[in-house]
């Protein structure tokens, strides 16, 4: 694996990381709200 | 404006529409709660008990969907479905990635859920144990198929991902054979899967276990080479059910466009139809084509039948075929033809392919 093998390597997770974790805060705080109101 | 700045600022703009409509289900939730006075977190959690259901679907989760996929991959290849183009090479990739799926991918979850989880969310186990099974469905249906289309959207709209998920796509058939045919890295950093472990972790474990059957059997039903649609659109009195079942969730027709080889022959949409389970995301952004006709050769039109462990393993192993996407210094995307603009994509998507021949 060469270096821009990384970069794109670490790009991808990135990527895959913020199209997971956006959804999850928008549950977690939607639900967490919820339960406060 | 250039292609790529199109793309871009469409990307943008329906990433924003999808944070709507992963809220949707939280407040349509807390409107039933408001209106209806219940606050079912005040009460003892009471896990959903239907064990004939359970049974059935954690059957299904564990064995149950992979002996199905080797039954329903034994008949196409008998109907000879697959024709000659199983190949050698083609025949130890398909292998190799249903088998390293599950080696990959469980211990994978396993370890995150297991170990990970409880660190990053300490004291949140069952959290929301008490949202109601309906409520849950709704919830994890929207949050692993959206942001499994999210996921291969992304791989299909931005250039340096495309090779994570071109394996899926080289395969020349359609079949059991090549639903689960994944560059290792695209399946180990499937999105969703950790999104949908961190919510069962939270207490939705019923409602996903309920909804991975239900996609399994839908998005399995889209890959096979068995048209199951077909009567839909042939007998007149089922094409209400057909309409309504084409925009909902991926068909066979609707499926396989996105896996032709080419656009040109009027059913193929490569580019698009990026829907799993359900198709109506391709409907709301304007990337799908509903079509009721299959395409006339599936795979990659420039594919050079690249070595299986170079499919499988890729940037780990590169290909030794010259000019191939997956050899060392290849293109980033075969068949990128630049300065084309695209058509106008309009919200709620408009183009539809009806053929009923």
């Amino acid at each position: 694996m060469s270096y821009k093998d990384i970069v794109i390597l670490t790009k991808k997770i990135i990527v895959g990381i913020i199209v997971a974790v956006i959804p999850f805060l928008i549950f977690f705080i939607g639900l967490r709200i919820i339960q406060h109101i | 404006m250039s292609l790529q700045n199109t793309k871009t600022q469409k990307i943008f703009r329906d990433a924003a529409v999808s944070l709507l409509l992963y809220a949707l289900p939280v407040l349509l939730l807390g409107a039933w709660l408001y209106i209806t006075g219940d606050k079912p977190w005040l009460r003892p959690t009471v896990k959903p008990n239907i064990p004939v259901v359970k049974a059935i679907f954690e059957n299904l989760s564990s064995w149950g969907l992979p002996v199905l996929t080797v039954l329903i991959g034994i008949a196409e290849f008998l109907l000879g479905l697959y024709e000659k183009k199983w190949t050698s090479n083609e025949r130890i990739l398909d292998i190799v990635c249903f088998v390293g799926s599950r080696v990959a991918i469980r211990p994978a979850i396993v370890y995150f859920t297991l170990k990970l989880l409880p660190w990053l969310l300490p004291g949140l186990k069952d959290a929301f144990a008490w949202v109601p099974l309906f409520w849950g469905f709704l919830i994890i249906a929207v949050a692993d198929d959206l942001t499994q289309y999210w996921y291969h959207r992304l791989h299909h709209q931005v250039s340096f991902l495309w090779r994570f998920h071109r394996t899926h796509h080289s395969a020349p058939y359609m079949g059991m054979a090549m639903a689960g045919r994944q560059n290792i890295i695209y399946t180990i950093f499937f999105s969703q899967i950790y999104l949908t472990s961190a919510l069962v972790y939270l207490g939705l474990g019923y409602a996903a276990l309920l909804v991975a059957g239900v996609k399994s059997l839908i998005t399995m039903a889209a890959h096979s080479s068995i048209p199951w649609d077909k009567p839909l659109y042939s007998r007149k009195w089922l094409h209400p059910v057909a309409w309504v079942l084409e925009r909902l969730i991926s068909t066979p027709a609707t499926h396989h466009a996105h896996h032709a080889a080419s656009n040109d022959d009027g059913v193929g949409h490569y580019k698009g139809n990026f829907g799993n389970m359900f198709f109506l995301w391709d409907v709301i952004f304007g990337t799908g084509i509903i079509t009721r006709r299959y395409p006339v050769a599936y795979g990659l039109a420039y594919y050079q039948q690249e070595e299986w462990y170079a499919q499988f393993l890729w940037p780990i192993f590169k290909s030794r075929k010259a000019g191939s996407e997956l050899s060392v210094g290849g293109p980033e995307v075969g068949d990128e033809v630049p300065n084309v603009e695209p058509e106008e994509e309009s919200f709620i998507g408009k183009k539809y392919v009806y053929d009923l021949r």
